[in-house]
């Protein structure tokens, strides 16, 4: 009975094991015929609307060029050479370079440098990403001399933050205790549930670390001349907070994202704003600034929408943009007969199956538990035995991975099977 | 043991020394260097002196200091070094307040720091694909932008070639092939050096060597093929093209001494000693300095704009070789084998030092002793070609012998 | 002539599971990695995957660096370790030919099926990526390769110099230099820089061919 229900677990694994590679070798051997547009939006300062560039690949397969065609959100279409004069801050150095690049943008004197100095873009997800708990604390003035360079890395464990001095792998108890008795004074809750700093040398020692202690209030922590300074800091709102970014951009201190799906912008008074985006539980976005506005965009299953700000993070505008799946070619459409699901993974989303329309591997499913079932009474397998059916119902639900599964690992004929299949009726 | 097999065991022998010849002397510097204190030089635009920075950090001892000197010896206190650099500790100053406003009566602000390029020089040989993208040298574009084809220079000339259906286009081959023919190229080329990737700001195009070994400059401007033969005296080991500037790119010739080639086809031979062929290159608007580190000097050139000799000074530096493991190591190695990176090839490096031989001796008495309480006989040339390698290659072949055992 | 076939045919009867598992592997890798290529190169258009791999030396084909070293185990042992196990060989010694003949007779037959499992893979490989890849990319990967094949033929010569030695104490010493031996093989070498040290690859395998000659000495006076 052991045996056979371990068999039951062999023949699963046989199955994910199956429904993970199979599909992929089958798509790779098949690849998508043609490449889909790429689709590209900039929001224009002159026009005051979102301009459209898609770069379409020629239907002719032998050429790989393709043509760009631009147009806005009601569908006028521009020249390459207009799109640039409307596009002035998205496109500083080709205009510099022709020496066509204005005095003036909306009233306000520019110059090259000051445009491309004024332009940034950084990633913000609302999920964290990996942690380890163990991070180096930088000294504001290490800039100052290289005797303030760090040689030790901090965790906040339970009992207090903890410095291991990185060449002796013990720890620094006089400097652990100076911060341990600085964070208790400022009403810190051991041990820390996360830790933030800027992957930017510069501001992450400017500004040191953003931590979340056990009771989900947020402190700054930093090291001036070897001197701890803890700074308790208001959340945004009463909800946990989630992740948080550190802006690139002297106008934003930091990005957050609260548990119930808000972003917030820090400025560099510790003020909040509420950024007006949607429920972005679990989006991850990117966001570009230039000279005018500040301009996030969300990804989403084949759509992306951008959202244009102000400097003062008031909602300009917003446009979503459709992105057309590829048409599937003839393997692909074989594919959802073969297949009745992938598992995949990614790091963002962890494991994932995707199912096939169940119409479509239904068939094939049937024809496939239907063999099955043929083949084990030809070989003498008794229908009323429960693991048989078991089999032929992996079949039916899991077709081609079932079939491989219960064919990797074959059903065992008990003794008297064998024998009663192998002598004639008495 | 018949013939055939003691011939083959001898050869055994010397792969087995050639093994440890590789693995040993690696095994023992790994367990066994400790790493010096790092000395670096620069060279100060503002007093014109060279200044030498000394790091004595032990992590282990958790010791921590730098001292500051000049080439005669003042010593400076951390914040005075700084100030002497202000390229290399542009955002320090700039943080602390201290940046100059002018240096050599030029106002000193972003225009001028921007001038500053850094690199690396090497005359390392590695392999290059002999196929490379001909960009549009005069598109309009502030960036090059990738073509849709590739070239490649063999017996039949040049060849442009389509990626996506991998065949020859004969129009755009046939005449750039009049154009080289006409500048009066060779083919096959030798080699083509050039930046095949679109993140420069100016395409300047390929410098090729043909069969004969003259060099060519190739480009495409709008479309039309432009080639042009560089006079040279020189014969062409490597180059190393940069990015737009007032050079087309540095040359190594077969004695690895470094020459530059400037946009006006002008090649100079720079007044710099070759030594081990790598520099790091460091140049601003006045200056280009070049550093040299070997074994057991750190050599610094100083050019002016003109790529003549400003300034010149050499520092000893223990970079390793003068530490007592390395004195050791003298006394155990004959030889060790290293893997050149580039185009791998096994380079023995003979110990130049004769210290090696008492250990050498040594063992072969030891084996000798041993063959002896085998019942070996001496004479036997077999075992005498045994304590001759033995002599030769030390612990290595002292080794291998035993491991591959010359049975009776 | 007919002691020649028995004897061919009493290795084949060792080595065909395992040399048919080889042959798969072989192919299989070799072709999903040529359909990977492929994959990638549809999506991204001939000018970028190029241009990507010229300027980033991409390794497209590293799935196959052990494969090599992978058959000759299969093949070697297979052929080998029955040899070895409660001291069989000596049966094959019996018969009517020199000891250093029948020894050969085993290790060249291993060598011709090792041959014969990898080579036509590769040339089917060259032919499936000449499809796509000029010959500038393709020449310098299968000189990035080379060393690989060499390593597997290398690697069978080894096992059986090292099956054919009596001694335990020699044996482990000689794993122990076997190994240092093709870790020269299978290093990591960018793309192309590995045509330079194929003399000296070349060598050490013919040397390792003749090996066998030295630990085998012992049947040359007809016993164990």
């Amino acid at each position: 009975m052991l045996t056979k229900i371990i068999r039951i677990i062999a023949v699963l694994f046989a199955v994910i094991a199956a429904a993970t590679v199979l599909p992929q070798l089958y798509y790779t051997t098949f690849p998508p015929e043609g490449r889909s547009s790429h689709k590209n939006i900039c929001y224009s300062e002159i026009l005051g609307d979102f301009i459209i560039s898609e770069y379409i690949y020629s239907t002719d397969k032998k050429q790989a060029t393709g043509q760009t065609v631009c147009y806005d959100r009601h569908g006028k279409s521009y020249s390459r050479d207009s799109v640039a004069r409307l596009l002035l801050l998205d496109n500083v150095s080709q205009l510099a370079y022709e020496g066509r690049f204005p005095d003036t943008i909306c009233g306000i004197a520019v110059t090259p440098e000051l445009v491309s100095s004024e332009a940034f873009s950084q990633y913000h997800s609302a999920q964290p990403g990996l942690y380890y708990g163990l991070c180096e604390l930088r000294d504001q003035k290490s800039y100052t001399t290289r005797t303030l360079e760090p040689r030790d890395l901090f965790r906040i464990t339970p009992e207090g933050i903890q410095f291991i001095v990185c060449a002796t792998n013990q720890i620094d108890e006089e400097k652990s205790r100076l911060f341990t008795n600085c964070l208790t004074a400022a009403d810190f809750r051991f041990p820390a549930l996360r830790m933030w700093t800027s992957p930017d040398k510069n501001i992450s020692e400017a500004i040191g670390y953003y931590v979340i202690d056990s009771k989900n209030e947020l402190y700054c922590l930093s090291m001036n001349q070897s001197v701890p300074a803890v700074q308790k800091l208001e959340k945004p709102d009463s909800r946990n907070i989630r992740n948080i970014t550190f802006g690139k951009s002297p106008d934003i201190r930091a990005i957050l994202n609260t548990e119930n799906g808000n972003m917030y912008i820090q400025h560099p008074d510790q003020s909040y704003t509420r950024l007006e985006l949607p429920d972005s539980l679990r989006k991850s976005g990117r966001l570009t600034g230039n000279l005018f506005y500040r301009i996030f965009t969300l990804p989403a299953p084949n759509q992306q929408t951008t959202f244009v700000f102000d400097r003062n993070f008031r909602l300009v505008d917003s446009c979503t943009l459709y992105f057309q799946p590829q048409p599937q070619n003839t393997a692909g459409i074989f594919g959802e007969f073969l297949f009745p699901f992938h598992i995949g993974q990614t790091a963002w989303e962890g494991f994932y199956a995707d199912w096939s329309p169940v119409k479509r591997f239904l068939w094939l499913n049937l024809v496939l538990a239907g063999i099955t079932l043929f083949y084990k009474r030809r070989n003498g397998y008794r229908l009323s035995n429960p693991f048989v059916i078991t089999d032929i119902l992996f079949v039916t639900i899991f077709g081609i991975y079932g079939l491989m599964g219960i064919s990797a690992f074959p059903l065992k004929k008990s003794r008297e099977e064998i024998l009663n299949s192998q002598s004639p009726e008495l | 043991m018949t013939l055939a097999a003691k011939i083959i065991r001898l050869f055994l022998v010397l792969l087995g020394v050639m093994v440890l010849a590789m693995t040993l002397p690696e095994l023992y510097r790994k367990n066994f260097e400790k790493r010096p204190g790092k000395k670096l030089i620069y060279y100060s635009e503002i007093s014109k002196n060279f200044m030498i920075s000394e790091d004595f950090s032990d992590t282990l001892t958790n010791e921590n200091h730098i001292i500051y000197y000049d080439q005669t010896g003042k010593r400076y206190t951390e914040r005075e070094y700084n100030r002497q650099l202000p390229f290399l500790y542009t955002r320090k100053l700039a943080l602390l307040g201290e940046l100059p406003d002018t240096i050599n009566g030029n106002k000193f602000d972003q225009q001028l720091i921007k001038t500053t390029k850094r690199g690396m020089l090497m005359p390392v040989s590695s392999f290059t694909f002999q196929l490379n993208p001909l960009f549009e040298s005069e598109s309009g574009k502030v960036r090059p932008e990738l073509p849709d084809d590739l070239f490649r220079i063999n017996h039949r000339g040049i060849e442009f070639l389509d990626p996506e259906t991998n065949k020859i286009l004969p129009e755009k081959s046939r005449s750039f092939n009049k154009t080289l023919k006409a500048a009066g190229f060779q083919s096959p080329a030798r080699n083509i050096y050039g930046i095949p990737s679109t993140l420069k700001s100016r395409d300047d195009g390929y410098f090729i060597i043909d069969q004969r070994g003259e060099l060519f400059h190739l480009k495409m401007i709008k479309g039309r093929p432009y080639c042009h033969h560089i006079p040279k005296n020189i014969s062409v080991s490597s180059m190393k093209c940069m990015v737009p500037g007032d050079l087309y790119a540095y040359i190594y010739d077969q004695q690895q001494q470094l020459y530059v080639l400037r946009t006006d086809y002008s090649i100079k031979k720079l007044p710099i000693r070759p030594g081990n062929g790598r520099f790091m290159y460091s140049s601003n608007c006045f200056y280009k300095s070049y550093k040299n580190t070997d074994n057991d000097s750190i050599r610094l050139y100083v050019l002016d704009a003109d790529y003549n000799l400003a300034d010149y000074h050499a520092i000893e530096a223990d970079n390793y070789s003068k530490s007592p493991v390395a004195q050791t190591e003298q006394y155990l190695f004959p030889l060790k084998i290293i893997l050149t990176p580039g185009y791998a090839h096994m380079i023995p490096l003979f110990n130049p030092f004769c210290r090696f031989i008492w250990l050498n001796m040594l063992l072969l008495i030891i084996l000798a002793a041993i063959k002896l309480q085998n019942h070996r006989k001496l004479y036997n040339p077999f075992n005498l070609l045994d304590l001759g390698i033995t002599g030769i290659f030390g612990i290595f072949a002292f080794i291998a012998v035993l491991i591959f055992p010359n049975r009776k | 002539m007919k002691t020649l076939k028995h004897l061919i045919y009493k290795e084949w009867l060792k080595t065909r599971w395992f040399a048919s598992i080889a042959l798969l592997l072989n192919l299989g890798v070799l072709i999903y990695i040529f359909i990977a290529l492929r994959s990638n190169f549809l999506s991204a258009g001939g000018t970028i995957y190029l241009s990507t791999l010229m300027t980033y030396k991409t390794q497209f084909f590293s799935l196959y660096r052990y494969i090599p070293l992978g058959i000759a185990l299969l093949i070697g042992l297979s052929q080998f370790v029955p040899e070895i196990t409660d001291k069989r060989i000596k049966l094959a010694l019996h018969l009517p030919i020199h000891n250093l003949q029948i020894i050969y007779i085993m290790v060249v037959y291993g060598f011709v099926l090792l041959f014969l499992t990898m080579i036509p893979g590769i040339l089917i490989f060259t032919g499936l990526i000449s499809v796509y890849l000029p010959a500038e990319i393709t020449i310098p990967v299968l000189q990035t390769m080379s060393p690989w094949l060499l390593g597997g033929f290398c690697a069978y010569f080894l096992i059986a110099t090292i099956a054919l030695e009596p001694a335990w104490k020699f044996r482990f010493l000689y794993i122990l230099i076997s190994y240092k031996v093709l870790t020269l093989f299978f290093m990591y070498l960018s793309i192309g820089n590995a045509v330079s040290l194929l003399p000296v690859l070349c060598l050490i395998t013919g040397l390792s061919g003749i090996a066998p000659v030295y630990t085998s000495y012992r049947f040359n006076k007809g016993q164990l």
